[in-house]
């Protein structure tokens, strides 16, 4: 602005001051408490209108406090599941084993057998542990029915073949279809023994377990004791035949072993750094931990990405509510033309004006603000009610909400208020 | 005392061509008058009134009001000196539907500062002054034609203007309120209010002191006989009682 034209505004108001002065007529002005009445007398005097005004609002808010209340309780039950299904893990393996096989059918340098199990089973913190291989990488292995299989082996069906101890089923919390699992005693006997997966008994033809069927591996004889339905960890086990280690042994079964352990909740990251102490006393860093992030930093990270794109949703709802409130209140602008331009005539400066269409939207938007707060805490309610889930519902959130409406209403109302001061008294008259 | 002045003031519409709503007009008003302003529908009796009352600028002359020229005035300047100088009463009476009668009366006192229990006080007033004094509370919707003109009156008068400018107060009511509408009209002048009162009913111009007739944008004084001498060759017309 020129330094011109603000000596003539200032000219011009002193010009103002010194003709009112002699007219003894004071500037108008308008007591804050006045501003307030007006606005809230203009909000409850017309509640069809303000309902109108405050719908985007209450929507708005209503989907923030959605959003964010979800998320809240959605993180929750992600982070009981990431609890429960993967931040109690960890497999150990042996990075230097020795796959040679032995006269005796052992690997001759795996530091991970059934006495390491047993160790790792002892520490504080862990719930279960269980030896496991999987023979030739889990490559298909002949597995007869018979001992002598028709003119050709053409029909011979080949099937993985798994190794675990009987506390490796547990950790597996393998789930017994049909007969049972075999156990630590008929693994100390080398008891030729197995349990099928429910695909691989389909395919080998057996039905039944009760009257002890057997397979054959390598011309030995298996009897099946069990079929397995359902594993959570080594899914591969419900297309396999599984032998156990010391079975495996004799037979000269070996392969990449790994002791699969299950711990109490927050101690994996505890269990992973003893394991290998636990395992190989002598030489703990041939022996590998594959345990899952941190918890507390796998949940942050997942927190983050679910409050980040839940947010950006949130916003997008503050934003549509706020083009809804500044539609609303600029209709309502036009529809009160004649009402401002009569308080223009009366005396009403434009700033009363905005004043006054401000301090409206702006009370319209702590109206909404709370509705949709209500609404919101009501929906977060009912759909964890509905998923079984505990509803959690930052406080904060229930805080800010109504300010949120506020902030919303004055950003709302700026640009109406701005269209509004530009009526001129003159429309009063010509209505 | 010379209450307002106006020196060759024109209002001229823009357009192709121009249109002349008031051509130059000089016409003073006394203070203590009781002027009407009578002519046909587009004659410029309306913008003639919103000149007066500052709701309306001049595209040429100068106005003046008890001395000042309303020129050297900014629009808040304007606005202050509308607000108390003058009071309006409208044809529609522009009562808030959501307001009562005395809450539509305070209302010019909310920009003057006024505190609340101050502002009841004179809305009380003013609604008895003009006979509303049992209809205070009442919703516009619930009062007659010829109450709700009398609110948009006590409306007018609360702020105690120096001026009262009237355009066609009577025009939505029945006869019987329009005679009633006039005589407190003629009341308020007769405690000291200088009145405009714009109308196109003759027998209420006949009834008025002072009579200005408005034709194509030009003022014409009338004589108190009726007569309309015709426009004077220097343009001005001077008031005062008859």
């Amino acid at each position: 602005m020129s330094r011109s034209v603000v000596g003539t505004r200032s000219r011009t108001r002193r010009a103002t001051r010194e003709a009112l002065a002699e007219l003894a007529i004071p500037l108008p002005r308008m007591r804050v408490v006045d501003v307030l009445r007006e606005a809230s007398l203009s909000a409850v005097r017309a509640p069809a209108r303000t309902l109108l005004n405050a719908l985007g609002t209450i929507l708005g808010v209503a989907a923030i406090v959605s959003i964010m209340g979800l998320s809240g309780t959605a993180r929750g039950a992600v982070s009981d599941s990431f609890d429960v299904l993967r931040v109690t893990q960890v497999t150990f393996v042996d990075s230097e084993q020795d796959r040679t096989v032995g006269r005796d059918g052992r690997a001759a340098g795996s530091s991970l057998t059934l006495r390491a199990q047993e160790s790792v089973a002892g520490l504080n913190g862990v719930v279960d542990a269980g030896l496991f291989w999987q023979f030739a990488d889990g490559r298909p292995q002949p597995v007869r029915r018979f001992r002598t299989q028709g003119p050709a082996d053409l029909s011979t069906p080949s099937l993985p073949l798994n190794v675990a101890s009987a506390r490796a089923l547990t950790t597996n919390r393998a789930v017994v279809v049909q007969g049972r699992l075999f156990d630590a005693g008929m693994e100390d006997r080398h008891a030729r023994v197995g349990v099928l997966g429910v695909v691989a008994a389909r395919s080998l033809g057996v039905t039944r377990v009760d009257r002890g069927p057997v397979v054959y591996v390598r011309d030995t004889p298996i009897t099946v004791v069990g079929v397995v339905g359902d594993v959570q960890i080594s899914g591969t086990m419900l297309n396999a035949l599984t032998l156990p280690t010391t079975t495996a042994e004799d037979l000269g079964l070996d392969g990449e072993r790994e002791i699969i352990v299950r711990t109490a909740p927050g101690a994996a990251q505890t269990i992973a750094g003893q394991g290998p102490f636990a395992i190989s006393p002598l030489a703990p860093g041939r022996v590998t931990a594959l345990a899952p992030p941190d918890s507390s930093l796998l949940r942050n990270q997942v927190q983050s990405s679910l409050t980040s794109l839940l947010l950006a949703l949130a916003l997008i709802a503050l934003a549509i509510g706020v083009v809804a409130i500044t539609n609303v209140t600029l209709l309502a602008v036009m529809q009160r033309r004649s009402e401002i331009g009569l308080r223009r005539a009366m005396g009403a400066a434009p700033r009363h004006i905005a004043l006054l269409v401000l301090t409206e939207a702006a009370a319209t938007g702590t109206i909404g603000g709370f509705a949709g707060a209500s609404l919101g805490t009501l929906t977060v309610a009912v759909v964890a009610a509905a998923k079984g889930w505990p509803p959690v519902l930052d406080p904060m959130v229930l805080v800010a909400a109504p300010l949120l409406g506020t902030l919303a209403g004055v950003l709302a109302g700026a640009y109406p208020a701005r269209k509004a001061t530009r009526i001129t008294p003159i429309e009063a008259l010509q209505r | 005392m010379i209450e307002l002045d106006l020196d060759a003031v024109a209002v001229t519409y823009p357009g192709v061509p121009p249109v002349p709503a008031l051509r130059p007009t000089s016409l003073q008003i006394r203070a203590g008058e009781l002027v009407g302003v009578v002519g046909s529908s587009g004659s410029g009796k309306s913008t003639l009134l919103n000149v007066l009352g500052l709701l309306e600028h001049s595209t040429a002359g100068v106005y003046r009001v008890r001395g000042v020229d309303t020129a050297v005035l900014t629009e808040r300047g304007r606005t202050a000196l509308r607000g108390v100088q003058f009071g309006f009463v409208f044809q529609a009476h522009h009562l808030l539907a959501d307001r009562t009668a005395r809450e539509n009366v305070e209302l010019p006192l909310l920009y003057r500062k006024v505190p609340a229990r101050l502002r009841r006080r004179a809305a009380v007033q003013a609604l008895r002054r003009v006979g509303l004094g049992h209809r205070l509370d009442a919703l516009p919707g619930t009062l007659s034609g010829g109450e709700r003109q009398r609110a948009n009156i006590a409306r007018a008068l609360v702020q105690q203007p120096r001026v009262l400018l009237c355009d066609e107060p009577t025009g939505a009511l029945d006869s019987a309120s329009s005679e009633d509408m006039v005589g407190l009209l003629q009341g308020l002048n007769q405690d000291g209010l200088t009145v405009v009162v714009v109308t196109h009913e003759q027998w209420i111009a006949a009834r008025l002191p002072r009579r200005l007739r408005m034709q194509d944008g030009v003022v014409v004084e009338e004589r108190p006989d009726g007569v309309t001498p015709g426009e004077r060759t220097d343009g001005v017309t001077t008031g005062g009682r008859p």
